[in-house]
């Protein structure tokens, strides 16, 4: 008998997911796959990197509430991470099929989730409709923090929260409401999360202002 | 001219590039453009405005000398309307007001971003790309969505080309050092560390500056350019992956003035390839500023009826990428 038996179910931006189970137990394996474009240097520089931010994150964020999956195993030299695997979509397929109404409570609790990383200096760094998977109705998972590191920088809190606005106006058009209902959430738990939000609107309009003179020096 | 296509005049002008040209469809009739590069340091919006104002009589002059046909045949003058320096979008603008008003033909304010994706609609065979449009004062990773060109990620400080010229600079590289870097980059033989990061699918590219030019001191030219574009370009190339594999799109395009740059070809080809999907570039000559991009973009604006009155014709220096009505893809 197989120990583990796994099947590839998902190819995300960096790494091949492949499900499977391990003793009954549901599992998926995330192995960050080396990228054929980048300096070999680089690449393992990276991968590991974000093997080793992924697993110590996705512990801490599950220690303080958070609905994160939980960590099984590393395997620091195949670059493989094992972990829960949970049931079903991702939320930016969701947005794609239920009305706003249902979407509501989702955002919410997705600002709770946040909102408690936040409030205990855990960044996520790649926070957007991607990295999130919907079970029931307002129940979710967030997923994929490779690129996450703790911090209580109100600069990388407000990365997250621009990160996350910017995704979701370039795929919905509803996005402000959507955006002001995760806030809702978001401040509801973590009160200092205002500070975050007027950052966020900072490097925003940096960006902007940047974007019309100053990117020409 | 068998073609029925409308013949479009298109003036691009929002920094230090003015371009004239004249095109039919997808055919060109004539192109010509200059390019101001200031003695030393960046650009100084007034002065290059002072330059696109020398230029473009002489531009016009060159154009329409080799025009097969009477300029009243044209039927349309774009014009870039924005986003760029403002000084430089009212130079552009007052000169196309003054062909407009003299042709009487009808005014097409284009967005300058968009119109660097339209050149590479019109002339390679992507049709609904993710788009990597990099230059000297933009970067950003567009694509089409819910009947408008989105911007999925972008710089959060300055752009590629930007952050190329400036360590040029302070290498004492010739201006513009974007090419004098890729070309010292291909003898670098050691990577140097320098940072790297990434924000979701945005970017910024001040930090690494910074940290590239305290390698001057200790480490040869070369390595310096070969491991500031090593690093620069796998973040541009990992931004694109995240948002190739996000939108499905199955092709990518790259287009801009650093899209001349064949080492970034070669890494956004792996890219594409990474994500089982095609790979488009412009055409070296037409990656950077010119009129016929514009003129591309403007032949979709007259026809869709998206004509500007010339009391409406004012320039936009901040306009963004999303905002514009994209009325001419279904
Ligand atoms: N724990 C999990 N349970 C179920 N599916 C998962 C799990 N983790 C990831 N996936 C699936 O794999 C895809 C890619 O995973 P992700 O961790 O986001 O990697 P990437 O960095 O490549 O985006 C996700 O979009 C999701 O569909
Ligand atoms: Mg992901």
């Amino acid at each position: 008998m197989k120990l583990i038996q796994a099947e590839k179910i998902a190819k995300g931006a960096e790494a091949v997911i492949f499900k499977g189970t391990f003793l009954q137990s549901p599992i998926a394996i995330k192995h960050r796959l080396p990228k054929s474009y980048r300096h070999p240097d680089i690449d393992n520089r990276i991968r590991l990197h974000r093997l080793r931010s992924e697993a110590k994150v996705m512990t801490n964020a599950r220690k303080i509430g958070v609905s994160v999956p939980s960590l099984f195993g590393v395997d620091i030299e195949d670059h493989i991470l094992i972990i829960e695997s949970l049931e079903g979509k991702l939320l930016f397929e969701e947005m794609n099929s239920l009305p706003i109404d249902k979407l509501d409570p989702i955002f919410v609790n997705l600002g709770h989730q946040i909102g408690l990383l936040h409030s205990n200096d855990i960044i996520h760094g790649d926070l957007t409709v991607f990295n999130v998977l919907i079970q029931l109705e307002d129940k979710l998972s967030i997923i994929d923090f490779g690129l996450g590191k703790i911090s209580n920088e109100l600069e990388a809190k407000a990365d997250d929260l621009l990160t996350f606005y910017s995704t979701l106006k370039a795929i919905q058009p509803a996005s402000n409401i959507l955006f002001n209902t995760f806030l809702e959430g978001y401040l509801s738990v973590y009160p200092e999360g205002k500070n975050t939000y007027e950052q966020m609107k900072k490097i925003q309009s940096r960006a902007r202002y940047i974007a019309r003179e100053d990117r020409l020096e | 001219m068998a073609s029925t296509e409308p013949i479009i005049l298109g003036l691009e002008g929002t920094a230090h590039t003015a371009g004239v040209a004249v095109i039919q469809g997808p055919q060109i009739h004539a192109n010509e453009s200059a390019t101001y590069f200031p003695p030393q340091g960046g650009i100084h919006p007034r002065e290059a405005a002072t330059y696109l104002t020398k230029q473009f009589p002489i531009l016009l002059k060159k154009i329409f000398q080799k025009l097969q046909f009477k300029p009243d045949k044209i039927d349309g003058i774009a014009f870039s309307q924005g986003p760029g320096l403002g000084p430089c979008l009212r130079t552009t603008a007052t000169v196309a007001r003054a062909i407009s008003l003299k042709l009487n033909k009808p005014l097409l304010g284009v967005n300058h971003c968009i119109a660097h994706v339209e050149l590479g609609r019109t002339i390679t065979p992507a049709n609904d790309p993710l788009v990597l449009y990099v230059s000297g004062g933009n970067t950003q990773l567009i694509t089409f969505l819910n009947g408008r060109y989105r911007v999925l990620g972008e710089t959060l400080d300055i752009a590629i080309g930007n952050a190329l010229d400036s360590l040029g600079r302070e290498m004492n590289l010739p201006h513009p050092g974007g090419p004098h870097i890729e070309k010292r980059a291909q003898q670098g033989k050691n990577l140097l560390l320098l940072p790297y990061t990434i924000k979701g699918m945005s970017f910024s590219f001040s930090g690494m500056v910074t940290a590239a030019k305290k390698l001057i001191a200790n480490h040869s030219t070369s390595d310096i350019c070969y491991s500031f574009q090593e690093y620069t370009f796998a973040i541009l190339a990992e931004a694109t992956e995240r948002a190739l594999s996000c939108t499905k799109k199955g092709s990518v395009l790259l287009t801009g003035g650093v899209a001349a740059n064949v080492h970034l070809q070669n890494i956004i080809k792996l890219v594409a390839k990474e994500q089982e999907s095609l790979f488009y570039v412009v055409p070296r000559n037409l990656a950077g500023d010119n009129g016929v991009m514009i003129a591309f973009a403007g032949t979709h604006l007259l026809k869709t009826g998206e004509i500007i009155p010339i009391q409406k014709s004012q320039v936009k220096p901040r306009w963004r990428t999303d905002q514009v009505q994209v009325g001419w893809i279904s």
